[in-house]
Order: structure tokens, then sequence, then C-alpha cells
């Protein structure tokens, strides 16, 4: 658009807008982020960690798309695990607890030394929308700004309400206002928006904790990095301990419930299953005499304490009593009271795949507001919004990832299809193809992927070219060469051994000279990927991927097979300006999910709950008709 | 946005069975047919003032020439037949569409007439099925009721009937709920202990998972076990009589169907080709096929015979193996040949139960025979003697084909209100074949959780394939509901 400074605008600084903002800056188009604190940027108001399960995945994906998470959390994480490391490949995922202040200053100063992005401090009061394309942004002090790309990225901010007990101020989190002129503007535009909420605990003062009646837990002896990028790594690692409730602290939630905005229906808005507070827990599950809480620091050196488990909206008093009934918190200090804030979000039916708005082109959304929780999971789309949101100026097609291409595509397949009534959180039970997706194989699996975007430099995309070329190789090694199983005649190939002996490729030498010859060759290609300076991490990584690719590959194939079944059906491609209402065959409850998610394939309809075997049939009825022409 | 284009064009079929009858009715269905009846029916002030659900009495004549209007006197019409028109207004008609039903006198001429008339009027004859596709195009009737239907219309017995009803009403849904509940929550425990309580060290037990799993395959089994009665509900038992030339089938075959439906000759190989006909015995449809006589020497047309035999002896639910009593050694090799035998390799295909008939008993010397009567039930052959001339074990005969009859489950299937249709059984098996390699898998191999979680979710989406439940949606409220999750 002639006269506009900007190509895009990105509203809000926190975990979507910064990866939104960088991508779209780092692609070349001219951005301007717009937050109501540049102090803000990159700041994590509730847990202090990023990844966990799942969410671990999404990180490495981020990262090898070209995102910017993986690298700050890796520059400023204080304790580095890799959970569920005695379950399978699949569902093995790393955490990190974050030092939050070095990591939002990080994350400010990359965004404040970003070339072709622009910082403005402001409040995003309205939207500017021309004849069903968005126009800019109008903000309180800074004027309006034009661009004909705005990417809405304001978490839970929007008429955002805070609850601590019986008080209320409105706030979208502690300390920052709400927002509340956007939200006018998006109802006017005819968007349906959706209460929801969200809890974070209290913190304590860290002198006041009594750590030694709590469990430690540790961080791994051999730390692993989220990103391929990061080389040496070697972080300072700090503990975190767990403690847990008791009958005692049951009873003093059960005695305060009618004080507590959950239970007294104060609080509108629907709020995660998977996050439940406190409240919640006790009541829900009240044959559980403990519930366990983990105590995690905030940074290295700051003195605030997060207690992981303890969400919660009751007053500050019952906060005090809660706490001072756990064993080894029983002289701790609050030092900030737990709290819960209820928000505006945009149901995610009304974005398309590309998280561009389906009513108002050129506007993007993406994070909290679309409805999900996590930074992780805000993170993910901030970065296909802002990719998508730089190639739709540049006229090319979006980049939309696969169910079975990355967990960013099952989050964003889940959000566009899905009825999500509460907080959406990514767990690896989403995801069909599971046993594909790992933390193993993403450089290799989102490589092309990784080139479409074209955020990586020319060196990263050599590291990936390299690492990938690496597992073709051994695995290659593998299907080719043939060793002795011990003990007997058999020789079969070297993978096929593996795999019977479910054993890694460490354990090669048992199968003899050969078995010792194919380690020695390993050994050597592993050592020239090192001399090129491919971090060592990536290089054990691409083994792994071998190993688990052996392992799994008879699985996915079954698997495979299963879904096979089904998967035509997302070839068959539905018309766009197709009005479900019509078709008097399809269940009324299909009929309007149809017509609110507008589905491109008939494999995507088929994910919609409330669209039935019955439902698909007559819809490929009448697929035959439509192609056909009048019947 | 737009519409789906409708079905433009009007049809018109016979709506009762063809053949003779008091009634036949005819049915218009379209945008066009109030037009079209219009064409050829007069009567009242047709079609000005017409109401849906009030029938009228006129006449219903070929329609005049194009071009021209119907002629308006009596005298000037091509009259066919005086009829009642029903028009059955849009959308309160059996297909969703207008229509206009034309009860007629019954009678191939009459009714074919009639048709012929709305066709030269502008109708297109309907296909078969077609009223019951835009019934369910239509929103009137669901997939498996419309599905239903069609088997109602088919049913040639009480039994049938019976069943297809039961589907119309669901009986099969509440069946496949009792299948995906326990996996749906053995699905939850696994991934509880993955995603949720990885920190708590919980692990769901192998043996478990064993028990669920085999429970589900029994479940299955238990539906798949009475899938074969759909078949049988639908066309009937099939009863195949086979044996060497002359043995009396033709005979024994006239007298099972109770009128002379084959033709009976001394001539041995008279019975060219196969000759097949439904009687109904106790509610149920058996359909009986005369076959050529199986011998080695025969000629070219007697040969295409025998390989018909061949053929439809493999597909029979019960062969009749006919021996005659007075010459039981004769020519009875090769009349079976390969016919019985499970193919190479597949023991999950039952072997067809086999009735030995002596024939001729009158015939036989007493106490001359190299087959014994009585037989081995539980080698699934019986030995019944008959003769065709005098009637004698005709009675018996049936008695053991209504026994055997009942070894398929049919009453089963019906009372459970559970008919498999191929695109069910399809479904079920592979579930079922799923299952079956996850608990081997599992035995063997001790798979991780995870690789369990994800097979049995493909399962599972199989299953909800059937019953058109999307349970990702509801597996995660199986899991908050069990676990308590707080990370």
């Amino acid at each position: 658009m002639g006269g506009s400074r900007f190509d895009v605008i990105v509203v809000g600084g926190g975990h979507a807008g910064i990866e939104a903002a960088l991508a779209c800056a780092r692609l070349g188009a001219n951005c301007a982020l717009v937050t109501h604190d540049i102090g803000e940027i990159g700041r994590m108001p509730c847990n202090p960690a990023i990844g966990g399960l799942g969410k671990g995945h999404l990180v490495r994906e981020i990262d090898v798309l070209g995102g910017e998470m993986g690298r700050a959390i890796d520059d400023t994480g204080i304790q580095f695990r890799i959970l569920n490391r005695r379950k399978g490949p699949a569902v093995r995922s790393p955490r990190a607890q974050a030092d939050k202040h070095a990591y939002q200053r990080r994350m400010e100063d990359v965004v404040t030394t970003q070339s072709s992005l622009t910082v403005i401090e402001g409040d995003a009061t309205g939207l500017l929308v021309e004849a069903g394309h968005v126009a800019g942004v109008q903000t309180g002090g800074a004027g309006r700004i034009t661009a004909p790309r705005v990417i809405l990225c304001s978490g839970t901010f929007l008429r955002g309400l805070m609850h601590v007990g019986e008080t209320r101020t409105t706030g979208g989190r502690e300390g920052a206002a709400s927002s509340e002129g956007i939200s006018a503007d998006l109802a006017r535009l005819g968007f349906t928006l959706r209460r929801l909420k969200t809890g974070t605990p209290p913190r304590l003062l860290r002198g006041s904790i009594d750590f030694k009646r709590l469990t430690p837990q540790p961080g791994d002896e051999q730390p692993v990095p989220f990103s391929f990028r990061t080389g040496h790594f070697a972080p300072d690692q700090v503990e975190c301990h767990q403690a847990s409730t008791n009958a005692g602290t049951h009873e003093i939630i059960a005695a305060a419930l009618d004080r507590s905005p959950l239970f007294t229906g104060l609080i509108a808005g629907r709020g995660p299953r998977y996050c439940p507070s406190i409240e919640d827990k006790v009541v829900r599950f009240s044959d559980k005499d403990r519930h366990l809480l983990f105590l995690e620091p905030e940074g290295r050196d700051t003195d605030e304490i997060y207690v992981n488990g303890l969400s919660t909206s009751l007053p500050a008093d019952v906060q005090i009593k809660i706490v001072q009934s756990i064993p080894g918190l029983e002289r701790a200090r609050i030092v900030r009271y737990g709290y819960a804030v209820e928000y505006d979000s945009i149901p995610s039916w009304q974005v398309g795949a590309d998280l561009q708005a389906k009513s108002v082109e050129g506007l993007y959304l993406a994070g909290q507001i679309l409805g999900t929780s996590g930074y992780e999971e805000a993170a993910a789309q901030g970065l296909m919004a802002g990719v998508n949101a730089v190639r739709g100026l540049d006229g090319k097609p979006p980049v939309i990832l696969g169910r079975d291409e990355a967990y960013a595509g099952v989050l964003i397949d889940d959000l566009v299809t899905k009825e999500i009534d509460e907080p959406y959180r990514m767990f690896t039970s989403r995801a069909e193809h599971r046993l594909h997706l790992r933390c193993d194989n993403v450089e290799s699996r989102l490589m092309s992927a990784a080139e479409e975007i074209g955020l990586l430099t020319s060196r990263e995309r050599d590291l990936l070219v390299q690492r990938n070329e690496f597992v073709d190789l051994v695995r290659t090694l593998l299907e080719k060469s043939r060793v002795r199983i011990s003990g007997k005649r058999e020789v079969v190939r070297a993978s096929r051994a593996l795999r019977l002996d479910g054993v890694g490729l460490g354990d090669l030498e048992k199968f003899g000279t050969e078995g010792a010859d194919l380690i020695n060759t390993i050994n050597l290609e592993y050592n020239k990927l090192l001399n090129n300076k491919i971090p060592p991490h990536v290089a054990q990584g691409a083994l792994e991927q071998v190993e688990n690719d052996i392992k799994y590959r008879g699985y996915i194939v079954k698997h495979d097979k299963l879904l096979r079944q089904r998967s035509h059906l997302d070839h068959l491609e539905l018309p766009t300006e197709l009005d479900y209402m019509t078709i008097k065959a399809l269940s009324y409850e299909a009929r309007e999910k149809l017509n609110r998610v507008r589905p491109v394939t008939l494999g995507q309809a088929g994910r919609i709950d409330g669209v039935r075997a019955g439902d698909l049939a007559v819809l490929t009825v009448f697929m035959k008709r439509w192609t056909s022409g009048a019947g | 946005m737009n519409k789906v284009p409708d079905d433009q064009t009007t049809v018109v079929a016979l709506a009762t069975p063809a053949g003779e009858g008091g009634l036949a009715v005819v049915r218009l269905s379209g945008p066009e047919a109030v037009v079209i009846a219009a064409r050829v029916f007069r009567g009242g002030s047709f079609p000005i003032g017409i109401r849906t659900h009030r029938a009228i009495f006129g006449e219903l004549f070929r329609p005049a020439a194009e071009g021209t209007g119907p002629a308006s006197t009596t005298r000037g019409r091509d009259v066919i037949d005086h009829v009642l028109a029903l028009p059955l207004l849009a959308p309160h008609s059996y297909t969703g569409e207008d229509t206009v039903e034309f009860f007629c006198h019954g009678g191939r001429v009459v009714a074919s007439e009639v048709v012929a008339a709305c066709c030269a009027a502008g109708a297109r004859p309907a296909p078969p099925g077609e009223f019951t596709r835009r019934a369910f195009l239509n929103g009137k009737l669901t997939l498996d009721q419309a599905e239903a239907v069609a088997d109602l219309i088919h049913a040639g017995d009480v039994r049938s009937a019976r069943a297809a009803v039961r589907q119309l009403l669901g009986g099969f849904d509440a069946e496949l709920a009792k299948i995906e509940e326990p996996l749906l929550e053995l699905l939850a425990e696994l991934e509880g202990s993955l995603e949720f309580m990885a920190e708590e060290g919980l692990t769901v037990d192998s043996s478990r998972i064993m028990d669920v799993l085999g429970r589900s395959c029994e479940a299955i089994d238990g539906l798949l076990r009475v899938a074969p009665a759909g078949r049988l509900l639908r066309d009937g038992v099939q009863v195949v009589l086979v044996g060497p030339p002359n043995v009396g089938k033709s005979s024994l075959f006239n007298r099972l169907v109770g009128e002379q439906r084959a033709i009976v000759d001394d001539d041995p190989g008279t019975t060219r080709d196969v000759i097949s006909t439904r009687v109904i015995r106790g509610g149920q449809s058996f359909v009986l096929h005369d076959t050529a006589g199986l011998r080695t020497e025969a000629d070219k047309v007697e040969r295409k015979g025998m390989a018909r035999t061949r053929s439809m002896a493999a597909s029979a639910d019960i062969i009749l193996r006919l021996v005659a009593s007075n010459e039981p050694s004769a020519d009875q090799a090769g009349d079976l040949d390969g016919v019985n035998a499970p193919s190479p390799g597949d023991d999950t295909k039952p072997v067809t139960p086999v009735v030995t008939v002596l024939t001729k008993c009158d015939l036989a010397a007493t106490g001359d025979t190299t087959i014994s009567p009585g037989g081995d039930v539980a080698a699934g052959r019986m030995i019944v003697r008959t003769s065709s001339r005098t009637g004698e074990g005709l009675a018996e005969l049936w008695s053991v084909l209504e026994d055997v009859t009942a070894g398929f489950h049919i009453d089963e299937a019906v009372s459970l209100g559970v008919v498999l249709n191929d695109r069910h059984r399809a479904r079920l098996e592979q579930c079922r074949a799923g299952l079956q390699e996850l608990m081997e898998m599992h035995q063997h191999e001790h798979p991780a959780a995870e690789v369990v979680a994800t097979l049995l979710t493909g399962i599972l989406t199989g299953l909800g394939e059937v019953s058109g439940r999307v349970f990702s949606e509801h597996l995660l409220d199986s899991v908050f509901r069990r676990f308590c999750v707080g990370k």
C-alpha cells in the first residue's frame, strides 16, 4: 500500500509476537512491533520454563524452522532435563528452567537490534480496517500506524481482568494494563469472542524456604541444548525441589471455597483442565491425600521461587495459610500472590490454516489470543503467522505444515478444525503420527520446510544438510552391511540385527568383526562431522535418529497401514464457497460445524467432532455430484 | 455461498413389485412431478387447488401429442385406467421432493402403460434404488437407514424383515459402544502414564493391556460371528444339490420346492444348467439350486454346466450331496473334488456343511448300503435316506436343513439388532486383525507404551469410522477424568 512505512505490524511483544516480528524482519519485510512496554518483551508471566512434554517438540521445531526460542533458552537456561527418559523416544521431550530476567533481557536485545524491525512503545487501542482488508493499528500515544498486514499477538490482554480472591483488577497480567479497544473492534468486525481464563501460582521468597526438608531435583548430568545452532554448551545448573500438600492443606482450601472466584462463579472464562488450580484439584480429586508441588527458581540470582502446581485465585490470606501448611514452607513468605486472569480470545475456527482471519484480509492472529496456552504454542503460531504474512505480501502461497510433518502442523490444524473450548495445550497424544514426530528427527523432517521458509542462514542450512546426509549414510551402511549374530551362523543385515536385539548402535561390537568394522566406519564419519564444526549434540542426535528409525520402522509401517484407510480423504478437496446448510442429508450439527470451519479437504472434515462417518459418506456423494455438474 | 446442484430430473417408477396383484402404485418424484402428473391425469380440478396428502380420483391417459394440451373431454383422451392420484408435496414425502403417486389397477400391462405415459410426459425412468437414494440425499434417511430400507424391501421373509427394522432402530450402535469404551479407557490410562504422570513413574500393567485387548477381540468376534447372518437374511440360505448324473437331483429338487420346476428325465445329463428357486420355511428363506450332474464323460454343454455346478457348490451355505442308494459306488469319485476343502492357508473360512442324501431308497435292498445313515454330525456330515417317489425322508431332510441353519446364528443377529453389511464387516475385521497384531506384538516385543498407545489410537479411529465417533476428543475427557494433571 502506498504511503505506509511498514509492511507488517505485530501487536504484542510476548512469545508469539517476538517470533512473528523477527521472522518478518528477517525475511526482509519492514516490521513494527507495538508493545505497551519494551521491558516486557519476552516476559514469562507464569512458569519460568521452556519445553516439557509435547512443548519441547515444538521448541525444537521452531528452532529448525529458523525461530528464536530455542537459542534464547539455551543462552539463558539454568537447568536442563530430558523428560520421560525411560520411556520411548517418541515421548521424550526436553525441558529447561529459565532465568526469567535473563531471558527477557536477551529477547529485548535481539528484538531491538534486529534490522528492519522497529519497536514502538505504546498501547494498541484499535484496528484499522478498510473494505474487508486490514489497514493498520490505532495506538494511544503513537497515533495511527498503517500497514497492509497486522499480526495480533495480544496474549491475555484483551479486556484482561485479574482475580485474587474477591479483588478484581483490570489488567492483562500483574503490573500491566489491559487492552480494551481491540476487542470492541473485533466484535464490530463480526468476530465471535470467548472468555477464557488462566491462573498462576504464588511466588515465595527464596530465603524463607527450608530446602533441607524438600526433595531435590537436579538437572541432567549431560544437558542437551534445544537448538541445533548452539555450539559449546556447559550451563551451570541449579536445583529444583519437590514438595507436597497434605490433608491439612486440603482442609484449608475446602473451607475457603466460598471465597474462591472459581467457585463463586465470578470468573466467567473456561480454564484448562490440564492446569487446574489447587482448588480444582482438591475438589475433583478429593480422594488424593497429597498433591505434588515443584519449587522452581525464577532466576539464578533472583529471590523468587515459583511454586508449580499451586495455581490459585483464592484470597491472599488463604494463600498464606495454604503455603504454610506445607512441610518445608512453614515460614515461607509470599512475594507475589497467585491470581487468575480472564481474557477475551478469538475462537480459532475464525482463522484459516495460514492463521489469517477468514473475514478480514491481511489480519493474522497468533498465540494465546487464539485460545492456546503456553509460550511454546504461542511461539510456534507466531513464527508461522509471521512467515505467512510476509509470503502473502510477496504473492507466495502460505506454508502449511502437515500433521505428519510437525507438532506445529498438528497444533494449527487442531486450532482451525476442532472445537476448542478450553485453552489448548500440546500433548503428544494429539499427534496421530507421534511415532514419527520425534525430537531426534526434527532436522530431518523439517529440512524442506525450513528451506521453503528461508529463515536459516546458508551456514545453518549447510549444517542441517551435513547432519541429514550423515543420517542417510549411517542408515544405508546398516542396511547394506551384514553381521553375524553371536552364537549363530546366520548372517543378517546389521539394521535387522539391531532391531532383533533391541540394542543401540554402540552394541554393534557384539556382532563380531563385521560389527566392529561398522562401528569404526561410523566413528570416522562422526569425526568428520565434528571437524566440520557440527556441534557434538547434533551429531549425537543424528545417531539417535538412526537407532530410533530402525527400532520404530515396523511400528510406523503398521500404523500407516491403519491410517492409510483414511488418508485418501486428505486428497479430496472440498469446494470453498459451499453453504453446507443446504445439504439436508447432513446432520444439523455437522452442517453448522462445516460452515464454521470450512474444511479444505474431506480428511479435515472428518477430524471435526460431530461430523460422523455417515456425514462423510454424504459429502462424498455430493462431491461427485458437484464435480460432475448438475445432476 | 453456493448450493450443491439439486437433482433436476423428475423420475418415475413402479413402486410396487412387478407381477399380478390387485393394486399397483406408480410414483413420480422430482421438481416437475405435479406438472408431469397434470399431463397424464385429470380428476377434479387437478392440478389446481391440489393439497398434499389429499387423494383425487380420476383418469390416467396417454399424453396428447407434443405441442398440444390434453383433450378437454373424456372422449378425446386415450384413457389407460381410472386411478387415485395422491400428491405428497415436499418435504413431506418419502423422497423429500414433490411426489405424485398413482394407485392403479394391478397387472403388468396397466402398470407399465402408466409408467410409459409418464415417461412420454417428460419423466425419466428411475434407476433401481433411486427413490431411496433421493430420500437419503434429502436427509430423510441416514446412511444406515437407507441400507436397511434396501434390506427391508428385499427381505424375503419375516426374520430378515425384523432384523432390518431393528437396524433402522440402531441396535448396532450399542454393541459397538461396548467394544469401544474399554479400549478408550485403556488408551486413557496409557496416555496418562506417558504424558501426565511422567513424574510419578506410573505405568500400565502389561497384563491389563493384554486383558483389555483380548476381551475386545472376543467382543468383535461375537459381532463377526453373526456377520454372515446379514447375507443369509438378505439372500437366503443357499442350498446346492450336487451328485452324479441321474442320482435324482431334479426329482428331489422338485419335491423340496413343491412344484415341478425342473425337468426330470431318465437320460443322464438332462439338467444342463442350474435352476434355482426360493422356498420359505419357518420364516427363513432357502434358495435351492439344482445342478448339472458331475460326471467324467460329458459333452461341451454338459461340461459348462458342471463348471457352474462346481462354482455354485463352492459358494453354497449347505451342500446336499446326493448318492443313489442302489448304486452307492457309481462315479462318486470326483463329485466334490476340492469343492469343500478350505483354501490353503486360510483356516478362517468355515467348512461348508454337507448333508449326504441317499436317494431312491425305495429301490435299495434293505441293509445294502456302503454308507450307513446317521453319520457324524460333529464332522459336519449328516446322512438322510429319501425317496422322491414315495416322499420318504423329506420331512427329515428339511429338519436337518433347519438344524444346520440354526448353527448360522441368524436368530442371534436378529435379536441383537445387528445385521452387518459388508462395510461394517470389513471395518470390524480390520480392527480385529489390528488388535490381534497388537497383542502378539506386545507379548513378544514388549514395545514402549507410546507404541501401544499410538497403534491403539489407529484401531480406535477405524472403529470410529463405523460408529461415527471422533474419539480423539473423548480421549482427553477420559484422561482428565481419571488423572489429576497439574504441571
